[in-house]
Formats: structure tokens, sequence, C-alpha cells
């Protein structure tokens, strides 16, 4: 194996080779985009899609083409990853450059053709819109604004609106999301611990739904306070 | 008339007939392509499951933009990249560990109504993004939100207080009817 011709590019590359630069490709595109955070959506989704298209465009060129460089195309992936970074960094420090007001489509009923001119909505995309976010007559609609990441936000008047449970005059329930207790037989002590409770009293807890802890593929501890498992299927 | 296994040579000059060949090849290798996906790559759409289907399009083609290319290198490299790509998915199924180093948790940027700075600055999320993302969830206001919740795709899932949501059967006592998805019996006849 020719080490030179495999990192700066030679005449012909054999399959080994192949399966070393397309590994070294993989990982190198992998933690790259793992770097990147979940910055995909939101407002410059559009320039990180084209960027992650055009480095996926020249980590495949150079696994392929014999006489292209690997050290350039690690080299060219460090860099433009890093700028990325660097400019999604400047629009969460200086949002008003990319413009991240949301503009007004609709307001009580009635369409700012103005604003519609001004971001090439036509009258019939609009209604379409509206009626994928469940508005299907215009006077329901309280507002409905342009976002910056393009898709439309509707807020229906209040009489359109679903019944709420403040409306009702009933109590308000705890909220939120269920925290993991046990996971696949393992407890999560260090969630015990951040909140307070002791491993012992899970262990009873899960022993008067008839389980023990190994058993267990899943316990959350729901919003309500009451503890929810999911058992192992057996194998 | 050619022989048809010369349109699968290195060539420098391929003729039109040789990329059209060719073309029907790599429409089939596609085609097989996406029936061995994994049905994550389209479901939950990391960046990087992006950037993977973006490469395997790119090797796909590649025979097509350069006749020296060779389908058998394009291959390789394909299945290299499945490889990894399922060895990967394999491992972090099976060991908590290793599915906790290489995926991305989930950040709480808003917890009992309050913005947590701190996650907003680590995850570059600026306010108004928070709030453009919460208008499309139907919370339009911070008061009505009890918790905000980035997901490693990048979306945000959003919890609001109970105030703001719309009553269950439970709350009037409503006997319910059991719930689940109907059985198809017949289907087209």
């Amino acid at each position: 194996m020719d080490w030179n011709s495999f990192w700066n590019g030679g005449s012909s590359l054999n399959p080994l080779e192949i399966f070393i630069r397309v590994t070294i490709l993989y990982f190198s595109i992998f933690f790259m985009t793992r770097l990147m955070g979940p910055r995909q959506v939101g407002i410059v989704s559009a320039f990180n899609f084209i960027t992650h298209a055009g480095m996926a465009h020249v980590a495949t060129s150079r696994m392929v083409n014999p006489e292209s460089s690997l050290v350039a195309a690690l080299i060219i992936i460090a860099v433009a990853y890093s700028l990325s970074l660097l400019l999604s960094w400047f629009d969460y420090k200086f949002p008003s450059w990319v413009g991240t007001s949301p503009i007004s489509l609709v307001k009580n009923g009635q369409i700012l053709q103005s604003n519609l001119k001004k971001v090439y909505v036509t009258m019939d995309d609009l209604l379409a819109q509206l009626r994928l976010k469940k508005a299907h007559n215009l006077s329901e609609v309280a507002s409905a604004m342009l976002e910056p990441m393009g898709e439309l936000s509707v807020v229906k008047t209040p009489e359109s609106s679903p019944v709420t449970r403040s409306m009702m005059k009933l109590p308000e329930i705890p909220s939120g999301m269920g925290a993991v207790l046990i996971y696949d037989g393992k407890v999560e002590r260090q969630y015990l611990n951040t909140v307070g409770l002791k491993e012992n009293w899970l262990e009873q807890e899960i022993e008067k739904k008839g389980f023990s802890i190994p058993q267990i593929l899943l316990a959350t501890l729901e919003s309500t306070g009451s503890i929810h498992v999911s058992v192992k299927s057996h194998e | 008339m050619n022989n048809i296994f010369e349109y699968f040579q290195s060539n420098d000059l391929l003729s039109n007939a040789g990329f059209a060949t060719r073309t029907v090849v790599s429409i089939i290798l596609i085609y097989f392509m996406s029936r061995f996906l994994l049905k994550r790559a389209a479901g939950q759409f990391t960046a990087f499951d992006f950037v993977f289907l973006w490469m395997l399009g790119a090797l796909a083609v590649a025979p097509l933009l350069d006749g020296k290319i060779l389908f058998t290198t394009t291959i390789l490299a394909i299945a290299t990249l499945y490889l990894w790509h399922f060895l990967i998915a394999w491992l972090s199924v099976r060991s908590h560990l290793f599915a906790s180093l290489i995926r991305r948790k989930s950040t709480l940027l808003v917890e009992k109504g309050i913005i947590n700075e701190n996650n907003m600055r680590k995850t570059f999320f600026n306010t108004d993004l928070l709030l453009a993302e919460m208008r499309l969830a139907e919370a339009h206001d911070l008061k009505e939100v009890d918790q905000v919740m980035l997901e490693p795709s990048g979306h945000l899932s959003i919890v609001k207080k109970s105030k703001h949501l719309p009553p269950t059967p439970v709350d009037f006592e409503i006997p319910v009817p059991p719930g689940g998805l109907p059985t198809v019996l017949i289907n087209n006849g």
C-alpha cells in the first residue's frame, strides 16, 4: 500500500484503500455534523442545508476519485464546518442581521396585501397554508404570521378556539414531561438524587406493581406524580 | 454495436449511449439502496442523516459525472458507508453508554415558564427563534408555557401549562370508550 498516494492522491486505489478512505471521511463528517449541533432548523436552515450538501459532495468525490487528495478533503471539511459554526454564532448574537422578526399576513380576518406581496406569497398559497393549520374560514383567524423559518403561525380567535381548563374553572394540574426513573433495568441514580428520591422507595413502588427492577424496560415519573412502567418482553 | 460491458470500464470519453446505460444502473442502485435504509434516516432526520443520504446519492451518480469512475468503486464505497451506519445503529440500541456518547441529548430551553439562558447560549438559540417556534406550536405567550425541550433532531417539544390546555373526559368524569386503532378486516374487496 502506497501511503503517499493514499493521502495525497495517485493513479489508482485498491479496494482496501477505498474502504479506509470512506471510513475516514465518514467519521470526519459524522463528528463535524455532531459539532454543529441541532442547528439545521430555524432561520439559517437553508444555509446549513447547503453547507451539509456541499460537504457531502466533497467527501464522496474524494472517496471514489483516486487522483484527489484525502488530506485536502479533511482540511476542506474542517474549514467549512468551522466557518459555518462561526456564522451560526453571528446569527445567534446579531439576529437583526438575518432578520428574525415575523411578518404579519392576516390581522383580524383581514388580509394584509402589501405584506403578502413583499414576501411573494399568493392568496391561494395563504389560504392553503391556513387550511393546513385547521383554519378553514378567514373570519376565524385573529392573526397569521410568516415566521423567519418560512412557516405560517396561526392564532385563531378565542371564539373559534377550544375551551381551556381555566375557562371551565377546573383546578390546575401538574404538567410537564415524564422523567426517566429506570432505563433498561438500571436505576437512574443521578436523577433520583437530584429530585431527592430514594432508591428503596422506587423498589417498593415497583414491587407494588408486581415487578422487580431488572424486569423493567422503562419506568417514568409522570407529570401527575404516578409511576408508569413498560415491562421487558420475554425473549 | 459496442459491447455493452465496455460502458462499465474506465473510459475518458464515454459515449452518450454509455452514459444512458450507466444511468439505468445508477437508478436501479438508488432504488435498492433506499430499500435497505434505516427507517430512522427518513424519520428523525438529524443533520447527519441528511448528509448520509446526500453522500449515497452523490456516490450513486459518480459514474455518470466522470467516465473514469467505475461502479465497482462506488458500490464498494456505498457498502462501507452502510457498514458503519448500521454498526453504529446496532451498537447504540444495545449499549446505553455507547448511545449516550454519540447521540446528542435533549436540552431544556424553558423550565416552569422561565427561559434557561445558559442552555440557550449553548445551543445558539436566540429568543426571537424560540418565540417563533412557540407560535408555530400554538403557544403564543411565554406565560402559557411550562416546558420547552430542544430535541436532538432540532425540533422543539412544547408543554403548555394545564390552564391553557383543553379539558379531557376525566375532568367531567365522562366514561370513555376503549382507545386504540381499528383493525382492517376487508381491504379493497
